[in-house]
């Protein structure tokens, strides 16, 4: 796996509990819950789309390294 | 994802596919029923062969589970109702309507897999896209729209238009890309023609996304839809029940690619229920990897498809179905013991007559099957014996049956913009329900 895609998933991971944080704080004022509400999905999206994807590949390079 | 090595690729099929049975196991009634009767539980699946343990789920079931109430998802929903934000329906052409729950997470994953489709067109925000759909319950073309704004597309809501009034915006517009049914971007060229005098070859259509009904990838249609608006044509598939699944890339090799990160799909031999190796006739059987508010595991979509054994062109490592959609196992109809598509028929009519509007009707006369051609004939046009002729010699060439043809007058049939059923047996009761659904009012012009 590339270095580039390492950093990227690394990366993606911070979002949650930041997108959660504000998401949190963000609770009556409508505004913010709105974009901050968008934003924690579009991170599941991320998280599908390139964690989900690395999380595979190393646990099937660990299964190689088991057999 | 679209370029995984295949062992790469089913390691991420298997660990969503364990993420998804887990979520709902847990969250939806209607799946922990299904597990408990088969004596299943999530830590059985292991495996993406696994999943065979559990048993199909029918579009029947999920019927009977939502009940007679309108308004209810029933034990299918596995969110908060407060979770779901898109209300939308199946076409209810075949029946009753199943109610589909999306929440804003399923949503974004909808749009994820058709941004699949969109960018293999080469969309992008140089695009003016026109969509030319009702914008009714039924989720169509919902996902298109929203994704090609995504994209960064200028898009065009065609809804509460006329034909005339979409093909106006056509050109006013500049609009570089359509997206519609293939029998109704037929069957706007016809109208640009013969009401408004235009060539559509003139036009900046440059890029014809088709789908909601077969046609795509029927070569005889193709070449209409290429010849009728100097443009390229990509099919993409998809069931209103599991999501948009199948896309044509830029390579065209000749049908489309299953978008195999978000969805596992199954082939199964649709007479003996065995796997279907590639090549063979296959019922696609499947599960969306990511669909959480109405989880869909081991769906019997019914649609008909041959998968490709050999690789596409375009580098994608997501494997293709040739030749699209080849019809549905419901659709197949046996008369005088031979098995017929319905996909049959629109690859004979539409190579001679790309414009014309058909009805097949199948009926018993003495104990014996009957099968009737009724085709529209454009005004002005040859209606002699000739055309007849053909027509019955194509079509028993091509299914091996003999057809009463009839022509008829332009406009005896009406339009739809969505899901033309063009196959009538009236050896069953169909005939009231498909009635029904040509006199609906808000069918194209």
């Amino acid at each position: 796996m590339s270095a580039r895609i390492l950093d990227l998933d690394r990366e993606i991971r911070k979002l949650r509990p930041l997108a959660e944080r504000v998401h949190g704080l963000a609770e009556g004022f409508p505004a913010a819950e709105r974009n901050a509400y968008m934003i924690l999905r579009h991170v599941e999206m991320l998280e599908i789309e390139v964690s989900d994807v690395v999380t595979a590949l190393e646990r099937d390079t660990q299964k190689d390294k088991e057999t | 994802m679209e370029t995984l090595p295949p062992e790469h690729l089913r390691a991420v099929q298997l660990l969503k596919l364990k993420r998804i049975v887990v979520w709902a196991y847990r969250n939806s009634p209607f799946y922990r029923k299904k597990f408990d009767r088969a004596n299943l539980v999530p830590h059985d699946i292991q495996e993406l062969d696994d999943i065979k343990k559990l048993p199909l789920t029918t579009k029947a079931e999920w019927l009977a589970a939502q009940g007679e109430r309108d308004v209810d998802f029933g034990p299918l929903l596995a969110t908060s109702e407060s979770e779901v934000v898109r209300y939308h329906q199946t076409s209810g052409t075949t029946g009753k309507p199943i109610r589909l729950a999306f929440s804003q997470r399923d949503w974004n994953w909808w749009m994820e897999c058709w941004a699949h489709g969109l960018t293999a067109c080469g969309l992008s925000a140089t695009d003016r896209v026109l969509v030319c759909f009702p914008f009714n319950l039924f989720v169509g073309w919902w996902g298109g729209l929203d994704t090609a704004r995504l994209l960064g597309s200028r898009v065009y809501s065609g809804g509460g238009m006329t034909t005339e009034q979409r093909l106006q915006v056509v050109r006013d517009h500049e609009i570089t890309t359509l997206m519609a049914s293939p029998s109704y971007l037929l069957h706007l060229a016809r109208v640009a023609e013969s009401a408004l005098g235009w060539r559509t070859q003139d036009l900046h259509v440059r890029k014809l996304i088709c789908g909601a009904e077969p046609g795509g990838s029927i070569p005889s249609i193709r070449r209409c839809l290429q010849e009728a608006w100097r443009a390229e044509v990509f099919d993409h598939l998809g069931a209103s029940e599991v999501g948009p699944w199948g896309y044509e890339c830029e390579a065209h090799p000749g049908g489309v690619h299953i978008c195999e990160g978000f969805f596992l799909m199954e082939f199964i031999d649709p007479e003996t229920g065995d796997p279907a190796p590639p090549g063979d006739l296959a019922k696609l059987v499947v599960t969306a990897l990511e669909k959480n508010a109405q989880p869909v595991i081991r769906f019997d979509a019914k649609d008909l498809v041959r998968v490709a054994d050999r690789p596409c062109p375009c580098g994608r490592t997501y494997r293709w179905v040739e030749g699209g959609l080849l019809g549905r196992a419901d659709d197949l109809l046996k008369v005088r013991g031979v098995l017929f598509s319905p996909r049959a028929v629109e690859d004979v009519v539409r190579s001679s007559h790309p414009s014309a509007e058909y009805r097949v009707f199948v009926s018993r006369r003495a104990a014996m099957d009957e099968v009737t051609l009724k085709m529209e004939m454009a005004a002005g046009s040859d209606s002699g014996p000739r055309v007849v002729d053909d027509l019955v010699l194509a079509l028993k060439l091509k299914t091996n049956l003999r057809f009463h043809v009839e022509l008829c007058a332009p406009g005896t049939f009406p339009r739809q913009e969505i899901k033309t059923k063009r196959v009538i047996d009236l050896r069953t009761r169909e005939v009231e329900r498909v009635v029904s659904a040509d006199s609906r009012p808000g069918s194209g012009n």
